[in-house]
């Protein structure tokens, strides 16, 4: 005899014990990352957001600081991808880079914003602290309105992922012309290669998705 | 004493009983193989495998060594390189600083040169102003009560610096302001720098970024930036995994070449064993051409040879017996011939004659009785001389002269006996009477067996020569007889042994006595030339 309240026992204790697989394997899952906050508007074109991402260029981190205090520039890389509920798809995305840099001539910040392939915009700051809100902070187009579905029940969020300082990756191309000892090396390097566990993205990277938001009827 | 004596003999046989004990012991433990450890199989393949582990050890342990010796070589050049880039930092900050001091020099003292000019010729004194100075962009002048002139660079996008191949709109613009008079007013000029300055400064900035980060590939050839320690682990990691393969490679390859090297040897003491516990028909097997082939054939020549030794007392402790025997026989048969041929002759001449019968059976009678007598007589003749076969006495002997004057003595021989005459001197260790009574053996043999197969006219062939480079000769003796079949050409040569009506099966076993005796050897086969047997005798040559 198998009553409603017994399965439903089963159920939490599968789930319970499924529970740690499903974290690792929902790892990638957009819906699996931490949820923040973000404001979203919208006009007959396009979709506005705005967030805030300031943990990713603190003031009290000391070597970031040092860095952009020394004029060296700091980059701020934002790819947003809006999703709809339960897709992997993105709807839409874009991606935006800010540099911070101080002008030691001109004894200012310089904030230097590229929104995909547009042309950049310079806006300049005399405190530090404002050129860093201002660089953290993204008000940008994430979509066009036509592109989102509309309707209360037509959920979505945006995924950020924010980097400071991004480590590009360069592709090898000298490997197949090596040979001897040099193409002995290099083998080796990529033997070595296999066993670095972590390979660092950016000097900071911060992943999140927004609370779900939906458009209206127009 | 006696008692004493007693107990020595006693003693004596507990030292025989004990001894043997030990060699049946001995001959057990031998057939037992010892455990694995004990085996050299094992030893090896341990020994190996120790080695291995020691030098790949040992070349790990160097090249963490050297791993770590190069990694404090390069965390000492970052540690340099970080040194000098936090020395080059302020530079940029100094020299901004300094030429931003220079422009506002220079603009301080443009509202002096300004004051002699009136308004009718301001912009042009500014636009000269602006030509004289490559690194001006823009002139602004606010007068009080007046609406400000401005005055531009009038080509401001062509190139000032033709090795920097940079437009004016591309460089660093600097406005500088200062007061125009006590009366108010200010002149506010933009300076242009090169933004070259700037650019170098970013790059160093990136290479201070990348400081202590260490450029790797991936599996795919994509490079990527890892920190110096992950690397170094990596690296160990990376040789510890290699190490680890190839020391399993070795430890395969130390097992396969320890069980190929000692199966010779395995198989080699398993013989060894074999024939240790009495088992002398077994050969080591071809264990190829090494020095454990070389000792297995070897071990083989030394078997054969303890094999041959081993029938060869045998046989002689056989034909020993047996001639003791024919000596008790014909002793025992002789004595009692003499005094039985006496009493039929006896009864031969007493018979009176009155009646013819009985006189006819007596005389068939005494005939029989001589007749068997006679053959009696015959009989341990034959024994007589195989019991007292004399002892060989070696000398270097002419095997020429054995030969010719056995021909000259023996041609009565009821056969057609041909001697092959030497084609060199050969000299050989024996005895030669007795070598002449061997050959006089094979030749009756060899006549007697042709006469009762029923040749007619049977043939004997008598040749010698050396054997190849060995230090013997044979001497061979053919016929054209029945031959011997191949099932009965090992009994031959044993006494009694025979197939002949008249044979007593003792001229064989005397002709293998004394070649035995000479250390020589004697063998029968097929004789091709004549078709009947074929004797050969193998004698050491002196």
């Amino acid at each position: 005899m198998t009553g409603p309240g017994a399965l439903g026992r089963r159920r939490m204790l599968g789930l319970a014990l499924a529970s740690p697989a499903l974290v690792v394997l929902l790892g990638a899952v957009p819906e699996a990352l931490p949820r923040r906050k973000a404001k979203f508007s919208y006009t007959s074109r396009e979709l506005k957001i705005r967030v805030a991402v300031p943990d990713l260029l603190r003031t009290t981190d000391k070597q970031a600081m040092k860095m952009l205090d020394g004029g060296y520039p700091t980059r701020l890389v934002y790819d947003m991808a809006v999703y709809a509920k339960g897709s992997r798809t993105p709807s839409a995305a874009v991606h935006v880079e800010v540099s911070v840099q101080w002008d030691p001539w001109n004894q200012d910040y310089i904030v230097q914003t590229t929104i995909g392939a547009g042309s950049p915009t310079v806006r300049r700051y005399a405190l530090r602290a404002d050129a860093i809100k201002a660089s953290t902070t993204l008000s940008v187009a994430v979509a066009k309105t036509s592109d989102i579905p509309r309707g209360e029940d037509q959920i979505h969020f945006v995924q950020v992922i924010a980097q400071r300082n991004p480590i590009e990756a360069k592709s090898s191309g000298a490997g197949g012309a090596a040979r001897g000892q040099d193409r002995d090396l290099e083998v080796f390097s990529r033997w070595v290669g296999m066993f670095v566990r972590t390979r660092p993205k950016a000097e900071k990277v911060i992943e999140f998705r927004t609370h779900p938001f939906y458009v209206p009827h127009g | 004493m006696a008692e004493r004596g007693s107990s020595r003999r006693g003693g004596g046989r507990s030292r025989r009983g004990t001894a043997g004990f030990r060699a049946v012991e001995r001959r057990r433990e031998l057939q037992e193989r010892p455990p694995w450890w004990g085996r050299l199989e094992a030893r090896i393949t341990i020994s190996l495998v120790a080695i291995g582990i020691l030098c790949v050890g040992a070349s790990s342990y160097l090249v963490a060594l050297s791993v770590g010796y190069y990694d404090q070589v390069s965390e000492r050049q970052v540690e340099l390189q970080d040194e000098t880039l936090s020395l080059a930092e302020p530079y940029y900050e100094e020299l901004a600083s300094a030429q931003r001091d220079a422009f506002l020099a220079r603009t301080e003292l443009l509202p002096h040169e300004l004051g002699a000019i009136d308004d009718a010729e301001l912009e042009a004194f500014l636009d000269r102003w602006i030509r004289a100075r490559a690194n001006v962009v823009e002139v602004v002048v606010e007068r009080p009560g007046v609406e400000a002139v401005i005055v531009g660079r009038p080509d401001p996008a062509t190139f000032i610096d033709e090795r920097a191949r940079v437009s004016l709109d591309g460089w660093i613009h600097v406005p500088i302001e200062w007061p125009l008079s006590e009366a108010g007013g200010l002149v506010r000029v933009t300076w242009a720098v090169d933004p070259t300055i700037r650019t170098r400064h970013r790059r160093l900035g990136e290479l201070a970024r990348g400081l202590g980060a260490v450029e790797v590939k991936d599996a795919g050839g994509e490079q990527s930036m890892a920190e110096r320690d992950e690397v170094r682990q990596a690296v160990i990691a990376a040789l510890g995994i290699a190490s680890s393969l190839v020391l399993f490679v070795a430890i395969l390859a130390g097992i396969l070449i320890a069980r190929r090297t000692t199966r010779k040897v395995s198989d080699l003491s398993s013989v060894m064993r074999q024939v240790a516990s009495g088992e002398l028909s077994v050969r080591a097997p071809r264990l190829g051409a090494d020095e454990l082939g070389q000792l297995a054939a070897a071990f083989n020549i030394m078997l054969d040879e303890l094999e041959h030794t081993r029938r060869r007392i045998a046989y002689l402790q056989r034909v020993g017996a047996w001639q003791e025997m024919a000596r008790r026989i014909a002793h025992e048969i002789k004595n009692p011939l003499t005094p039985i041929q006496l009493a039929v002759q006896q009864l031969r001449e007493k018979d009176p004659g009155t009646d013819a019968r009985f006189s006819a059976l007596l005389r068939d009678s005494v005939e029989i009785v001589e007749d068997e007598v006679e053959a009696l007589r015959r009989m341990v003749t034959s024994f007589s001389q195989f019991a007292k076969v004399p002892e060989v006495e070696l000398e270097p002997v002419d095997l020429g002269r054995v030969l010719g004057e056995f021909e000259r003595a023996y041609a009565h021989v009821d056969a057609a006996l041909e001697v092959e005459a030497l084609a060199e001197p050969i000299e050989v260790l024996g005895d030669r009477q007795l070598l002449k009574q061997v050959l006089v053996n094979l030749a009756e043999n060899a006549a007697l067996s042709a006469r009762e197969a029923g040749v007619e006219e049977p043939e004997i062939h008598v040749s010698a020569a050396r054997v190849g480079d060995r230090p013997l000769a044979c001497v061979v003796v053919e016929d054209n007889g029945p031959g011997i079949t191949a099932e009965r050409r090992e009994l031959v040569f044993e006494p009694y042994e025979t197939t002949r009506a008249h044979g007593t099966g003792l001229g064989l076993a005397i002709v293998k006595k004394i070649v035995l005796d000479h250390g020589g050897e004697v063998s029968v086969g097929e004789s091709e030339a004549l078709g009947g047997a074929r004797f050969e005798i193998r004698l050491r040559l002196a």
